[in-house]
């Protein structure tokens, strides 16, 4: 099963409750390990406030304009991390050996540093490139994850984090026996760290008491996975309906990840072929053909077993968009019976054949009364009874919720197979058989490359796909969540997707003005101004020059980019560039 | 079916990689219209109608490579006739991909050409899916 965000939220939280209930005198040992624990925790909160993506924080009037809590966060970042600042050098000091490491309160302490950590490189797994540095940003969860709500949950939750260390730590600080193993500098520096906490905590729960996160919001935050593919799972003999089911969800959880991950390889994979896409379009549409049946048996079911109208008429209403799906799919597959990337002579198995293979038998097991269905014709069957496919409320729920992840991962995988059919088609890698017009003569012409009216056609076809089980994720969307299925919160992570991509597309991007050279800002300003401030510690005047360096190097390489553009589309320029060479001029 | 009695009668006389290449190529467009054109008649056979004719896709783009395709002329191959019934279509589908096969399979054991050999044994794959995919029991588990 793929760990999720609160498989380490949660016992971190539970973890800092415990070790601040212990209101008890510490030993001098235990006081030296509950400092350095705390300053792990501080510096991994801080990180977390880090990660919040936020404007910059040093841009003074850009911050008049902020809304309060994104000022609050910004705040709230600020103070984390000087709380970090202030507790760096005590995480250098030789490791807590001292007779009481069974010390509880330690272990508390250890145990949320590392649940927290965790968690945040869970986060990680959707927003850090993988080994070969593809996949940043590649996940369904990463528009998820830097929503407003989901970091204003985050932020919520770590501020509140600090709320509860904060007076107990203070407590810490300025308390204990003679003769402490703790170095007073440590103390000290926990003091400074304390309230920093204060502040962090204080900040952000001001701004978010009128207006908090919505619960909605935490629980997203608590249920993003890992942004790893559950172990696939094949098609046994004999499964029943709830196995079916789990299998279905775990399928499309992996065709999801297989199809981001084929998405990034399609500008050179050698599987990157129309065949790939010509079989995933022809299991898109078998798979939503038998969701169709299955969808109706629901509605017929949930008739028969007095579910509420609305959840009659939303069963309804994703077959009925079902039913427009798998036309389109098979309309889709049928345009490539006569284009192609031309022959292949690849091995490697298609990126997503497995997980669809396991998709399609799954949901016609489901759909027909054959344990043993497969797409060959002596295997087709009546369709299953539906008082078998649900015998209770809490199957339906699980039916409808397999339906709706496979319906989703039917659309992700045909958006990202559409991309790849574009680029395809940009590097005019398509070809057409000439063989194919009904009644025509089948003289063999190998192929030829493909007329943009044609390639209109395909990419017309998964368009009009895609639009259609979309519109059937929605349908299943809305059901999961009158249904309160486990599926809903993939409702709720796709609209909030949504939203934020809404939101990012209509940001106008900050651009140079047109026809006039971008003017480097004003740098290299910080070692001059900590001297204008009589600061001459020279370790601080090195660090203040080493970045002055970074930032007109920095400057220098994003402002050298649009000169070129600039320079090159300049009309001078680019008569210099037309005009023929001066020998050629005579 | 129309065009593949036709297409069988000239599968059965080919004696040449050139002349099976041809009669293969044309018989796997045969498969594909037809496949094609009753996928929708009958729900339960949707899924085999449909990855029949992929497989028939599939099939006739591994011969398009082979070089001695173009030696011989091909067929005219017909647009999906009248609605037949379907048991007789999946039959007719079942016995052409069986003689495909067959066929495939011997031109790639007599094919010079390692592209011609090659491309006859993955038609050959094809061609068997095709009658894997089609061929029926008759017993009354079947949908009408």
């Amino acid at each position: 099963m793929t760990a999720i965000f609160a498989d380490f939220a949660r016992p971190a939280a539970e973890h800092i409750a415990a070790a601040v209930s212990y209101l008890g005198e510490l030993p001098g040992d235990a006081r030296y390990g509950v400092v350095q624990q705390l300053a792990r925790l501080t510096a991994t909160m801080a990180r977390y406030a880090a990660d919040i993506p936020l404007p910059d924080e040093f841009t003074p009037a850009g911050r008049r304009q902020l809304n309060p809590r994104v000022r609050a966060a910004l705040d709230a970042r600020l103070a984390f991390r000087r709380a970090a600042q202030a507790l760096n050098h005590v995480t250098d000091l030789p490791a807590y050996p001292g007779p009481d490491d069974d010390s509880p309160v330690v272990r508390h302490l250890a145990a949320a540093a590392r649940n927290l950590a965790a968690g945040r490189d869970l986060l990680h797994t959707h927003l850090t490139p993988g080994p070969s540095g593809a996949g940043a940003g590649r996940s369904y969860w990463t528009p998820v994850i830097t929503s407003g709500p989901v970091t204003g949950a985050l932020l919520a939750e770590i501020a509140g984090h600090a709320r509860t260390l904060a007076p107990w730590a203070a407590r810490l600080s300025v308390a204990g026996p003679v003769g402490s193993a703790v170095p007073a500098s440590a103390l000290l520096s926990l003091h400074t760290a304390t309230r920093w906490l204060w502040i962090a905590g204080a900040t952000v729960e001001a701004a978010y008491r009128k207006l908090p996160p919505p619960a909605q919001a935490h629980t997203l935050l608590h249920a993003i996975p890992a942004n790893t593919p559950p172990t696939r799972r094949p098609p046994a003999d004999g499964e029943q309906v709830p196995e079916l089911c789990d299998g279905i969800t775990v399928t499309a959880e992996r065709l999801r990840h297989a199809a981001l991950a084929s998405a990034d390889q399609a500008g050179w994979s050698p599987a990157a072929t129309s065949l790939a896409w010509r079989r995933d379009a022809l299991a898109a549409a078998i798979t939503s053909h038998t969701a169709e049946i299955i969808l109706r048996a629901l509605t017929e079911r949930a008739r028969h077993l007095g579910a509420s109208p609305e959840i009659c008429s939303q069963l309804q209403n994703a077959a009925a968009a079902m039913n427009q799906a798998w036309p389109a799919w098979r309309d889709t597959a049928h345009e490539w019976d006569t284009v192609s990337t031309g022959t292949h002579s690849s091995t490697e198995p298609a990126p997503v054949a497995e997980e669809y293979a396991d998709l399609v038998l799954r949901a016609g097991r489901l759909a027909y009364r054959n344990p043993h269905w497969t797409p060959a014709a002596d295997q087709a069957s009546d369709t299953r009874d539906p008082a078998d496919l649900a015998c209770d409320r809490a199957s339906i729920i699980k039916v409808a919720a397999a339906m709706h992840t496979a319906a989703d991962a039917i659309a992700c995988n045909g958006a990202e197979d559409r991309e790849a059919a574009r680029a395809a088609i940009g590097g005019f890698r398509l070809y057409k058989s000439t063989i194919v017009l009904p009644g025509s003569l089948a003289a063999r012409h190998r192929y030829r490359p493909a007329h943009q009216e044609r390639t209109d056609e395909i990419l017309t076809a998964y368009d009009n796909a895609i639009q259609a089980s979309a519109t059937a994720t929605t349908a299943l969307e809305d059901l999961a969540i009158t249904l309160n299925a486990p599926t809903a919160i993939l409702a709720t992570a796709r609209r909030t997707a949504a939203e934020n991509k809404h939101h990012r597309t209509h940001r106008p991007r900050l651009r140079p003005p047109a026809r006039q050279p971008t003017a480097i800002p004003s740098i290299g300003r910080l070692e001059g101004t900590l001297r204008e401030h009589h600061i001459n510690d020279p370790s601080l005047l090195a660090r203040a020059s080493a970045v002055d360096d970074a930032a007109r190097e920095l400057l220098a390489e994003v402002t050298a980019t649009p000169q070129r553009r600039e320079a090159i589309s300049s009309p001078a320029l680019r008569n210099q560039l037309s005009a023929p060479p001066p020998r050629a001029r005579r | 079916m129309q065009g593949a009695d036709d297409i069988e009668a000239r599968l059965r006389e080919v004696s040449s990689v050139p002349e099976t290449l041809a009669a293969s190529f044309s018989a796997f467009e045969v498969i594909r219209l037809a496949a094609r054109a009753h996928e929708d008649q009958v729900p339960g056979l949707f899924a085999a109608f449909m990855t029949t004719a992929d497989a028939a896709v599939t099939g006739r783009e591994a011969l398009t490579i082979a070089p001695s395709l173009g030696a011989c002329s091909t067929a005219q191959v017909s647009g999906p006739g009248p609605a037949a019934a379907v048991d007789a279509i999946t039959d007719d589908l079942a016995r052409l991909g069986g003689l495909l096969s067959d066929r495939l399979t011997r031109a790639a054991a007599l094919a010079q050409a390692p592209a011609d050999k090659a491309a006859c044994e993955q038609a050959a794959d094809a061609a068997r899916q095709i009658r894997d995919l089609m061929a029926r029991g008759h017993d009354d588990r079947h949908l009408r």
